[in-house]
C-alpha cells in the first residue's frame, strides 16, 4: 500500500506544487547563502512579529494540501479512492501518516533546522508551540479526508461563464496557466518584480549604468523559463491540435509573440511605467529587450528541451548575453538575430 | 430490500432526478430509458459516491446515518469507469480487497470469471474500454456486497465475458444478492430472472415502470 498511496497522493502533490518548489529552491538554494539561512533562524526567534509569518506559511500550505488533496479524491478517475473510507482506522491511519509526513517533509525539516535557532536563543516556548502547531495542521488535514471519504462526495460541477466571449488564440496559454498552475505563476511574477524593483532601487543610487538594468531584465528573462517551459508543454499536448492547422506565419508569430507578451505583461508594464516616471527612452527599450529574450528563450525550449544539453545550452546562452550586455555590444543586432531565428522556427512544420 | 423515500437530486443546471416513493425487494431490477434520463445520476448517489437527499435504506441501514456501514454493503461498477493510469489492476484488486475485506478464494474466482489475468500487471493508463470495463465489474463484486450496482454492464465486454457475467449475476442472486442494472442491450438483460423493469424519463421513474 506505501507504493499506491505515494503514486496517489504524493507524486501528484508535488507535481501540482512543483512551481512553488522550483522558485523555494531557487530563492533558498541558489540566491541565498548559508549564512542568510543563519541570520533570518535567529531573527525569526528574535522578532515576534517576523516569527508569525511561520505559523501563518504552515497555515497557509496545509489549506492548499488539503484542497490539492480533496480535488484529488473528488476527480473521476480517484473515485476508486473513496473505498479508503472503507478501511479499518489502523489501515487508515498507516496508509495518510506516511502521505502527509512525506508531503509535509519539507516542513518539517525547515523547522528542524528552525529548532536549533529556538534553542540557541532561548526561545524554547516559541519553538515548541511551532511543532505543536505544525501537527496540529496536519493532524486537521487528516480529522477532515478522514471525514471526506467517510462521506459522499461533493461534485466536482464545472461552472460556464454567463457572459461567453471569445478568447483570441493567444490567450489560450494564459487561461490555461492561470487555470492549472496559479501558483506558479503567481510566484514567477512576484519574484521577477522584486528584482526588478531591487535593480530599479540600486539603480537610482546612481553608482551604475545602464547596463545593470540591462544586466536585471537578462535575469529576469530567465525567471520566466518554469513558465515558458509550461506554455511549451501546453501546446505540444493539450492545444497539439492547432500545430497541425494551416496557419500563415503571420497568424503564428502573432500569436507566439500575443501569448509572450500576456506571459511577462506584469514585468513589461513595470519596464513601461519606469520609462514614463523617469523619461528615459533606455528604459522603454528595455521591454522590447524583454520580450525578445523570452522569445530566444522560447526558441530554445522548442528545439532542445528533449535533449539533455538544454540545461547547458541555457546556461551559455546566459553567459554569452551577460558578456555582450558587460561589453556594449549592441543588443539590437541581437533582437534582428533573434528575430531571423524566430520566424524560421514558425515556418517549420509543427515548429510552433 | 432498497427503499427510497423523496429521493432527490438537483443539480445547478436545472436537472434533477426526483423519486417520491420505490420500493425494490430482493431480486434483479433493470432501469431502462433514454440518455441523459437520470440513470446514472441515481446509480451514483445510490452507490453512496455522491450525495443526495431524501432516505435510502438498503436491509435497514439508511445511506445518509451510516454512510460507512451502507458502502460496505454495496458494489458499483459505473458505466464508462476511470482509474489513475500509474496503477494496475492488480493494485486495485489488491487495495478494493482490503477495503471490502474479500478473500483470496473470492478473488481469484473472480479473476478467472472475467478473464483478466493476462492484464494483472499491465499499468491501467494502456488498458482498452472493454479491459476497463472487465476490471471495474471484477472490483464492483468484491467483498459479497448485498446489492450490486452495474450501469451499463454489457457494453464494451466481449460476448463471451457477457455470457459470464449473466451466469455470475445469476448465481450471485441465487446466494441472495441483489442487482440494480441499467442497461441499453436488450440481449443479455432477457437472459436473467428480472424481478422488475423501471422505466426513467426526465429524472422521474415512470409511473407505469
Amino acid at each position: 500500500m506505501g507504493k499506491l498511496a505515494q503514486l496517489a497522493f504524493v507524486r501528484p502533490f508535488f507535481q501540482k506544487t512543483l512551481g512553488f518548489w522550483t522558485l523555494a529552491l531557487l530563492i533558498g538554494g541558489v540566491l541565498m547563502e548559508p549564512a542568510q539561512h543563519i541570520l533570518i533562524g535567529r531573527f525569526l526567534f528574535k522578532n515576534p512579529l517576523a516569527f508569525w509569518l511561520l505559523p501563518t506559511s504552515i497555515f497557509l500550505y496545509g489549506w492548499i494540501h488539503l484542497r490539492i488533496q480533496l480535488e484529488l479524491v473528488r476527480k473521476n478517475e480517484y473515485h476508486v479512492f473513496h473505498q479508503l473510507g472503507l478501511f479499518s482506522p489502523t489501515d487508515f491511519k498507516r496508509f495518510w501518516s506516511q502521505i502527509l509526513l512525506l508531503n509535509f517533509s519539507p516542513f518539517l525539516g525547515y523547522f528542524l533546522f528552525l529548532s536549533y535557532f529556538a534553542w540557541e536563543q532561548k526561545a524554547h516556548f516559541l519553538g515548541i508551540s511551532l511543532w505543536m502547531l505544525c501537527f496540529a495542521v496536519i493532524f486537521f488535514n487528516f480529522i477532515i479526508i478522514q471525514k471526506t471519504l467517510q462521506q459522499p462526495l461533493k461534485e466536482t460541477i464545472i461552472h460556464r461563464p454567463s457572459v461567453r466571449w471569445t478568447f483570441p488564440r493567444f490567450t489560450w496559454i494564459i487561461l490555461s496557466i492561470r487555470n492549472h498552475r496559479p501558483i506558479l505563476f503567481l510566484l514567477t511574477k512576484a519574484f521577477s518584480l522584486l528584482l526588478l524593483n531591487g535593480f530599479f532601487f540600486s539603480f537610482q543610487s546612481g553608482d551604475y549604468d545602464i547596463r545593470w538594468l540591462q544586466f536585471g531584465v537578462l535575469i529576469v528573462s530567465y525567471v520566466q523559463l518554469p513558465l515558458i517551459l509550461e506554455k511549451s508543454d501546453r501546446e505540444l499536448t493539450h492545444q497539439s491540435w492547432t500545430l497541425g492547422l494551416p496557419l500563415t506565419l503571420d497568424s503564428k508569430l502573432g500569436y507566439q509573440l500575443g501569448s509572450l507578451a500576456l506571459l511577462v505583461f506584469p514585468e513589461l508594464l513595470f519596464l513601461v511605467w519606469n520609462r514614463l516616471i523617469s523619461s528615459s527612452f533606455e528604459h522603454l527599450l528595455l521591454a522590447i529587450l524583454l520580450l525578445s529574450l523570452s522569445c530566444v528563450l522560447q526558441v530554445l525550449v522548442y528545439r532542445k528541451r528533449e535533449s539533455s544539453s538544454f540545461p547547458n545550452m541555457a546556461a551559455a546562452m546566459f553567459f554569452g548575453l551577460f558578456l555582450a550586455i558587460i561589453f556594449s555590444l549592441p543588443w539590437w543586432a541581437f533582437v534582428i538575430g533573434i528575430s531571423f531565428l524566430f520566424i524560421h522556427q514558425s515556418k517549420r512544420s509543427f515548429g510552433f | 430490500m432498497l427503499h427510497l423515500t423523496n429521493f432527490e437530486k438537483r443539480y445547478p443546471s436545472g436537472f434533477s432526478v426526483v423519486i417520491p416513493e420505490l420500493q425494490l425487494p430482493q431480486g434483479i431490477h433493470v432501469i431502462l430509458g433514454g440518455n441523459g434520463s437520470g440513470k446514472s445520476t441515481l446509480l451514483k448517489a445510490l452507490a453512496g459516491i455522491h450525495p443526495a437527499n431524501g432516505t435510502v435504506v438498503l436491509n435497514g441501514i439508511s445511506l445518509f446515518d451510516q454512510p460507512l456501514e451502507y458502502r460496505r454493503k454495496i458494489g458499483f461498477a459505473p458505466a464508462e469507469p476511470t482509474f489513475p493510469e500509474f496503477l494496475n489492476l492488480h493494485d486495485l484488486i489488491a487495495f478494493v480487497a482490503k477495503a471490502k475485506q474479500a478473500s483470496i478464494a473470492e478473488i481469484s474466482e473472480l479473476k478467472a470469471v472475467f478473464d483478466v489475468e493476462d492484464f494483472l500487471s499491465f499499468p491501467i493508463g494502456g488498458y482498452s474500454s472493454g479491459m476497463l470495463k472487465k476490471s471495474a465489474l471484477l472490483l464492483a463484486f468484491l467483498g459479497n456486497p448485498e446489492l450490486v450496482i452495474l450501469d451499463e454492464p454489457f457494453t464494451t465486454i466481449d460476448a463471451l465475458t457477457q455470457d459470464q457475467l449473466v451466469n455470475l449475476i445469476k448465481s450471485k442472486t441465487e446466494q441472495g444478492t441483489s442487482f440494480l442494472i441499467t442497461s441499453h442491450q436488450r440481449g443479455p438483460i432477457e437472459l436473467l430472472p428480472l424481478t422488475s423493469i423501471l422505466h426513467m424519463k426526465s429524472g422521474k421513474i415512470q409511473p407505469n415502470g
